[in-house]
């Protein structure tokens, strides 16, 4: 597969990155989101960490669901501040 | 696994991974690390990262400021960028007697050679052109404080120690402790069991449940830290980091350019990491107080860790009289990130020479008996 193929599009991070970070020893989804910030953007991840499952699965011999999930944190999808706090802005 | 090592370190954060470093740099390579998840899981993953030489004691103004020229030089001696930046730091008074609070400490901080002033709410505006002045009646401002990535810290201890001999066992979590009588017998873990002539208490929060494992009390409390984290906004949009201790938290714009909201640590059962709606709804409504044109800002997501509380608010770095070789490293109550640097470096030096090149005496065990 081509390595410049765009996995996280909110960070900019290539399949090559990807591997570059599981070549280094990070076997988690959780180590390779701190090491590369894939996940860290707007989409919080939606779009890339699959990718980004499916890679690691590959790398380490194992299925995709034997790959643990990033924690899920609110909110779901982004959200003005305002809208939270229904605070009045100036 | 190995079967021991002449020093056996419990957390993997930036504490446990600064000892490690210091420790092989001081030619002590025979060094372990047993982490139950890996380097940034715990607290030093999750934390603001602030980095402030801004105290009320002499001890932690001299802590604080030997990080800081440990962290000038991080990036490169460690051969990995740790987003070091000296960018200052705010610290507000929302009172005049918080406000006469602050004189006092920056009159030490000046004598101990930390370059901190007082501010009027007209010069912190100009250092943050967003903030709300109205009620504030001044504040505390350190040029050379800062930030650092904390992932990036505790990684490049991590990647620095292992080049140069030590071993990290990572997903490797520490069950029990055998003592036979005042000595350490073997660590247990589960991926078996290991000796070591020194056994370092890094784990942080987690410190008193290391501690249960060879009967003594470690009066450390876990508070949960929440944070929100709002989308990329321009260089310079939110700088420097600014914090209201007792009213708010802080917040601090990141290398990336995501404006972390903190909330203050607050107790928690059960070393519980969830996020809850009231501390998110109370961080945002507080923004708003305090920063203009922020509402319309995006928060993509919040985020939650445990800091690590004694009753004084003072670390300890400390042997223990009943455990032979149990060294305790902890409780540096909500500023762990910070002090990591000079920690990791004073406890090798404790180690490797018996004494360290900071008194040690204030961080004493036992003051919590006396």
């Amino acid at each position: 597969m081509d390595e410049e193929i765009i996995i996280c599009r909110c960070e900019d991070l290539t399949l090559r990155d990807i591997r570059e970070a599981i070549s280094q020893g990070f076997t988690t989804l959780e180590e390779i989101k701190r090491v590369t910030r894939c996940g860290m953007g707007p989409c919080q991840g939606r779009t890339c960490l699959p990718l980004v499952a499916a890679e690691l699965a590959r790398a380490r011999g194992k299925g995709i669901e034997e790959i643990l999930p990033c924690t899920m944190r609110p909110p779901l999808m982004p959200l003005k501040l305002e809208t939270i706090s229904g605070a009045k802005d100036g | 696994m190995v079967k021991g090592a002449e020093v056996v370190i419990i957390g993997g954060g930036v504490i446990g991974s600064s000892i490690a470093y210091y420790l092989a740099k001081e030619g002590c390579r025979d060094v372990v690390v047993l982490e139950r998840e890996y380097p940034t899981w715990g607290a030093s993953g999750r934390c603001g990262a602030g980095i402030r030489q801004q105290w009320g004691t002499k001890m932690n103004c001299r802590l604080a400021k030997g990080s800081v020229e440990l962290f000038q030089g991080l990036s490169e001696e460690l051969d990995y960028d740790i987003e070091f930046e000296q960018g200052g730091y705010l610290v507000l008074a929302t009172s005049h007697a918080q406000l006469e609070q602050y004189r006092r400490n920056v009159a030490l901080q000046n004598s101990l050679g930390i370059p901190s002033k007082i501010v009027t709410p007209q010069e912190a505006k100009e250092i943050v052109p967003i903030l709300r002045t109205d009620g504030l009646p001044g504040a505390a401002y350190c040029p050379t404080d800062g930030t650092a990535n904390p992932i990036r810290t505790d990684f490049a201890f991590a990647r620095a120690a292992r080049a140069l001999g030590a071993k990290f066992f990572t997903h490797t979590e520490v069950t029990g402790i055998e003592l036979s009588g005042d000595e350490i017998k073997t660590v247990e873990t589960t991926r078996g069991k290991m000796w070591g002539e020194i056994v370092v208490n890094a784990a942080g929060p987690w410190a008193p449940v290391i501690g249960r494992m060879v009967g003594i009390d470690i009066p450390i409390q876990p508070k949960r830290c929440q944070i929100i984290v709002t989308q990329q906004l321009p260089e310079a949009a939110c700088t420097p980091f600014t914090s209201a201790p007792w009213d708010y938290g802080y917040w601090t714009q990141t290398f990336h350019g995501n404006v972390l909201l903190g909330h203050t640590s607050r107790p928690v059962e059960h070393y519980d990491k969830g996020a809850t709606f009231e501390a998110i709804s109370f961080q945002t409504d507080k923004t708003a107080q305090f920063l203009r044109s922020f509402g319309k800002v995006p928060v993509i997501r919040c985020y939650s860790g445990l800091t690590e509380w004694t009753p004084d608010a003072i670390p300890i770095i400390s042997f223990v009289k009943k455990v032979k070789g149990f060294l305790i490293d902890a409780g540096y109550s909500g500023h762990g990130f910070c002090m990591g640097p000079v920690s990791g470096k004073l406890v090798s030096e404790l180690i490797a020479e018996g004494t360290a090149s900071l008194p040690l005496e204030p961080f004493d065990y036992y003051r919590f008996q006396q």
